[in-house]
């Protein structure tokens, strides 16, 4: 039988905005407005800023260039240097911590939510109190331990570090819970009729189900991880990432000379996330969704 | 139920322990990796730091001590009017003023995006921008923007009346206001993603009836959208109160904690960042940090005690 759907006209079923309601959504759009034109004028002024020569920043940081260099762009690859490390070693570094990181920070907590939301097993409830606890209970001062281990481990200054990236809690794990605790498990049982083992029905029906908020989630570390300068300043200070060689070129004499390298090389550091969230932000502003952690 | 033999019974006991044994594998291989490294990262981390607390490195040994806690009350509550970790405690309570604050800001924000305020869409994607570039980027355009010759002190002056320009990053007066008008300029639509997704679930017709019985914006934003979206926000605010002793602005990038600007999180930072790992500044910031950390418990277990109260509106 086919369905009708009986419509009420729009002005019919909502009222008119009042006065008072249409002065409040005045007043916060050009509040709204302002901050979204200051981010984006801002932006648009670095840009224009790495085309202008040292001493036109300095003299006149609000206009326009007397004259357009454009080769500063380019010429950020070979000035931007800090301890040895040029900006294409900074990107190399840039994109090993990035993608391994990403892909281990949220590969980690993503099976850990799954085995807790699809499994029974002695110790399940205290795997996800475990989980709200860590995220609860902010550790303060352990940054000094943490530094020990790491040298203990031989993670200073080496790519090792990565396999701290492979966690078992977070935000993404309580993310990924609520995910999973909405796939009805007929898929699975599905799967499991047709003799699917353990790891089938893992790689193969949940992972590609999980497909949007995954992509969420990996634009969203990845991000962070691309702008991550604290861990490289401690950690890697012999492989600066982008963001930490930019930092540590902004602190060095050269600075003072170059502030039109520095501009270029701080608008080029951020394309990369910029081409990311536009790929990945339907994605993130469609599937992440944080629930109440109540237990 | 049916009756069966005992060499079946035995069969599917067996089948059953299989069963298990196969979970228990699988579940193994999963995530037994992860639980290792939490306990080599988290629990023994943790477990050093208290233990970094006590302790003292001599020219040739580790001594057991409460010199660092002594130390500490010292600062606190000795001679000496303005320690540095008075300082950074004055600080990082105005940090978590200001968090509390910008709390029901993004909130708000959120809010008006969801009423589809005119730009939104446009505010969806720019609002975001905060996140997706570097600190560094942003520091560096605010610093200019706060530079004696930048637009921001010619306004002040302006308003003022001044003609001596100030250093709003280079003066103890203003320093720490500025860095945290930073705080404030990048943090207007703070959590509008979480706030954004929950929003979005609520039933149209639960707003629809709202609007038909006539309540204005600030009954259905009070009554109607935040008891609906309790659980994100609840979850959120235990956050938010949990950071109080955590609370920072972009220090590092723009004063390095000079002109009276330092907080907990970034002394403590301090205390590692291009110092010999040798140090007993180390120990020092684990006693810091241990002391601050048992100070956060009651918070925690309050403001949860509390949330649980609050009962989940379901739809």
């Amino acid at each position: 039988m086919e369905r009708v759907i009986f419509k009420t006209p729009k002005h019919n079923r909502i009222k008119k905005r009042a006065k008072s309601e249409i002065i409040v959504f005045a007043v916060e759009f050009v509040i709204l407005a302002t901050f979204a034109a200051s981010y984006i004028l801002s932006f648009l002024w670095a840009v224009m800023a790495g085309f202008k020569t040292h001493n036109d920043l300095i003299m006149n940081p609000f206009g326009l260039p007397e004259t357009w260099h454009p080769e500063n762009y380019i010429d950020a690859f070979s000035l931007l240097e800090v301890n040895g490390v040029n900006m294409i070693g900074m990107i190399g570094n840039s994109i090993w911590w990035v993608i391994g990181g990403s892909i281990l920070g949220v590969l980690g907590p993503t099976l850990v939510a799954y085995a807790v939301t699809k499994f029974n097993f002695i110790g399940r409830m205290f795997l996800i109190n475990l989980n709200i606890v860590t995220m609860t209970l902010p550790i303060i001062g352990s940054f000094p331990a943490t530094y020990r281990m790491y040298s203990a481990l031989g993670f200073i200054n080496s790519p090792l570090i990565l396999i701290a990236s492979f966690g078992a809690f977070g935000s993404t794990n309580l993310y990924m819970c609520a995910f999973f605790r909405g796939v009805s498990p007929t898929y699975a049982e599905a799967a499991k009729i047709d003799g699917a083992n353990e790891y089938t029905i893992l790689f193969k029906i949940m992972m590609p189900l999980s497909k949007g908020i995954l992509i969420a989630l990996l634009t969203m570390a990845a991000v962070g991880r691309w702008n991550d300068s604290n861990t490289m300043l401690v950690y890697l200070p012999k492989m600066p990432n982008l963001a930490t060689g930019i930092y540590l070129f902004s602190t060095e004499m050269t600075y003072r000379a170059r502030m039109d390298i520095l501009m270029a090389a701080t608008v080029l550091s951020a394309i990369p996330p910029l081409i990311l969230y536009s790929f990945g932000h339907k994605s993130i502003l469609t599937n992440v969704s944080l629930g109440g952690i109540k237990g | 139920m049916p009756n069966y033999s005992a060499e079946e019974l035995q069969s599917i006991n067996r089948q059953k322990r299989n069963n298990t044994l196969k979970k228990y594998l699988f579940l193994f291989s999963i995530i037994g990796l992860q639980l290792l490294f939490f306990v080599v990262f988290y629990v023994i981390v943790n477990f050093n730091s208290i233990l970094m607390a006590f302790q003292l490195k001599t020219k040739t040994t580790t001594i057991w001590t409460f010199d660092n806690f002594t130390r500490m009350w010292d600062e606190f509550f000795g001679d000496k009017d303005k320690t540095e970790l008075i300082l950074a405690l004055t600080n990082t309570f105005k940090f978590f003023g200001l968090g509390l604050i910008l709390f029901p800001v993004g909130f708000i924000t959120s809010y008006f995006m969801y009423k589809k305020i005119l730009g939104h869409s446009v505010y969806r994607l720019v609002f975001f921008i905060p996140s997706i570039l570097s600190a560094i980027v942003w520091s560096t355009i605010y610093k200019e923007m706060v530079a004696v010759e930048g637009p921001v002190v010619k306004f002040l002056m302006w308003i003022t009346g001044s003609d001596e320009p100030m250093i709003l990053l280079g003066d103890p007066a203003y320093a720490l206001k500025t860095v945290m008008g930073y705080t404030i300029w990048m943090g207007i639509a703070g959590n509008f993603i979480l706030y954004g997704g929950a929003m979005s679930r609520i039933p149209v017709d639960v707003i629809e009836a709202g609007q038909l019985d006539g309540i204005g914006w600030l009954r259905e934003m009070v009554q109607i959208i935040i008891p609906l979206i309790f659980p994100t926000m609840g979850t959120l605010l235990l956050l938010q109160l949990t950071g109080i002793f955590t609370a920072s602005g972009n220090i590092l990038f723009l004063t390095g904690g000079a002109f009276d600007t330092t907080t907990i999180s970034y002394f403590i930072f301090q205390s590692v960042y291009k110092v010999p790992e040798t140090s007993n500044k180390y120990n020092y910031a684990s006693a810091v940090g241990l002391v601050f950390t048992l100070l956060t418990l009651p918070i925690v277990f309050f403001t949860r005690w509390l949330l649980d109260k609050i009962e989940d509106v379901q739809y």
